[in-house]
């Protein structure tokens, strides 16, 4: 059951369902658009009116008297688009002015580049290149403005947005354009660009290994952290007695977190881009859960920075400027560190640990 | 003839030859025309040839006169003018020529 509104079309009633009438008027609407700089605009405009005037006749009888939007919808095919001529296009596109939005067709990662490429007329690739090399030379910093651009910037969804994206008209013959555009097609691309992304897509596989071989170690340094761990040997003392157990899992673990998740999504966006591929839906999920645990990593690091960043300090300055944990003595203020330095200091012994150093013991709680 | 994608721009460039011819049989209105069309390989709908044949009128190569309908509201019939046939029968001495100048080319086996 849908919803049904009369329309006047060349000076007739019509009855169509409304989703039908949607249809026709955006139909109506991108007719109108190309034949803009048509003369006899007003004049084709109400010839194609009375053309669905005709049409909608023959579908109607006595017993029916609603046009569907099925019948709608192949009407309106049988039509055609109406076209301007390509003149029409083409100065119809040199006054639209352009905006910056997010475009996802084509993207690699957000769309933020590829967005930025349409709006400065420039190769999606470069403008990569740039944002990689821009964030290597601010240690990371640069992933910062890329990420708040992605999420603030509109994105360019319907073909409306990406005719404003790109500064072309919303005509057939743009939308064709557009669409040939896109295509990977490697005789369209010019002999010096084909180098350029060859080059590049050499570039993102190197970076690609590289961040995964990162990652492997990384997670590795975590297992054997945690390891040690269990077996006493980053049992910590005094002070930051506190610290031992569940803290000292999960600030290894954020830290490892820390680390480890940039180099994931370093991963997979190089790889995609030495693949020649695009985003998918799922791994825009998954890697915006992944910014979202590495964010929350972030906190936790500074929670815990910031709750016993003074037992270290009273611990340090208590222990003759050393940090101890487990068997190993660390001098981390050399103004309070004795020259002897590790002979004659004695690893602190608690209550609960009356043992040797090195040997691995565990708090209860 | 096929009616692959890769002729739709020769296609294109020759719907205005077909209509022209069309009208130049009888005085047609433009449902007559895209039914003339139909099956044919120049077939289109309504969204192409009204802006062409807008243009063709404008060109000074048809001209329309009004009439009743039995069914519905008055129609435009469409006739060449002048002009029209002038360029029509141009047209088509050019087209011939073209296409022997195919065969030649090729050497004589086309």
């Amino acid at each position: 059951m849908r919803k049904v509104t009369t329309t006047n079309l060349n000076g007739r009633a019509y009855q169509l369902e409304e989703p039908a009438y949607e249809k026709l008027q955006t139909y109506l609407g991108r007719a109108e658009a190309a034949l803009t700089d048509n003369p006899d605009k007003a004049e084709v405009m109400s010839d194609i009116e009375q053309a669905v005037a005709d049409k909608c006749d023959r579908l109607l009888t006595a017993h029916k008297n609603v046009v569907s939007l099925e019948q709608m919808t192949d009407l309106l095919k049988q039509m055609g688009e109406v076209e301007g001529t390509a003149d029409e296009a083409q100065t119809a596109a040199a006054g639209r002015p352009k905006r910056l939005f997010v475009i996802h067709d084509g993207a690699m990662f957000m769309g933020v580049c590829n967005g930025l490429a349409a709006y400065l007329g420039l190769q999606p690739n470069l403008i990569r290149l740039t944002f990689v090399l821009l964030t290597i030379s601010t240690s990371g910093v640069w992933i910062l403005v890329y990420l708040v651009l992605g999420l603030f910037l509109p994105r360019a969804e319907t073909e409306a947005e990406l005719a404003e994206a790109y500064g072309k008209p919303l005509t057939a013959q743009g939308i064709v354009a557009r669409a040939r555009e896109r295509a990977p097609s490697a005789e369209s691309m010019e002999r010096a660009s084909r180098l350029v992304a060859r080059v590049l897509r050499i570039v993102a596989r190197i970076i690609s290994v590289a961040s995964a071989i990162g990652f492997g170690l990384a997670t590795f340094s975590w297992l054997w952290t945690l390891w040690q761990v269990v077996l006493g040997r980053l049992h910590l003392y005094d002070q930051l007695h506190i610290m031992n157990g569940w803290r000292e899992w999960l600030t290894i673990t954020a830290a490892y977190l820390l680390v480890a998740i940039p180099l994931v999504l370093l991963a997979r966006l190089t790889g995609r881009m030495a693949d020649n591929r695009r985003q998918s839906r799922l791994s825009t999920v998954s890697e915006s859960s992944l910014a979202v645990l590495w964010g929350l990593s972030i906190v936790t690091l500074i929670a815990f920075a910031t709750a016993y960043a003074g037992n270290v300090r009273d611990y340090v300055q208590s222990h003759a400027g050393h940090l101890d944990v487990g068997g190993s003595h660390l001098c981390v203020d050399d103004s309070r560190c004795d020259t002897n330095g590790r002979k004659s200091y004695e690893r602190p012994s608690s209550p609960a640990d009356p043992q040797m150093p090195g040997k691995p013991t565990l708090y209860n709680y | 003839m096929t009616k692959d994608d890769s002729y739709g721009g020769l296609r294109k460039g020759l719907l205005e030859v077909a209509v022209l011819s069309v009208v130049s049989a009888q005085e047609v209105y433009a449902a007559d025309i895209l039914e003339h069309l139909h099956g044919t390989e120049f077939e289109t709908g309504e969204g192409t040839l009204y802006p062409l044949l807008s243009r063709l009128k404008r060109e000074g190569l048809l001209e329309y006169s009004w009439a009743e309908s039995t069914s519905g509201p008055p129609r435009k019939y469409y006739g060449l003018t002048a002009r029209g046939t002038q360029r029509l029968a141009d047209t088509k001495t050019y087209l011939h020529e073209l296409t022997s100048t195919l065969r030649t080319l090729g050497g004589n086996n086309a």
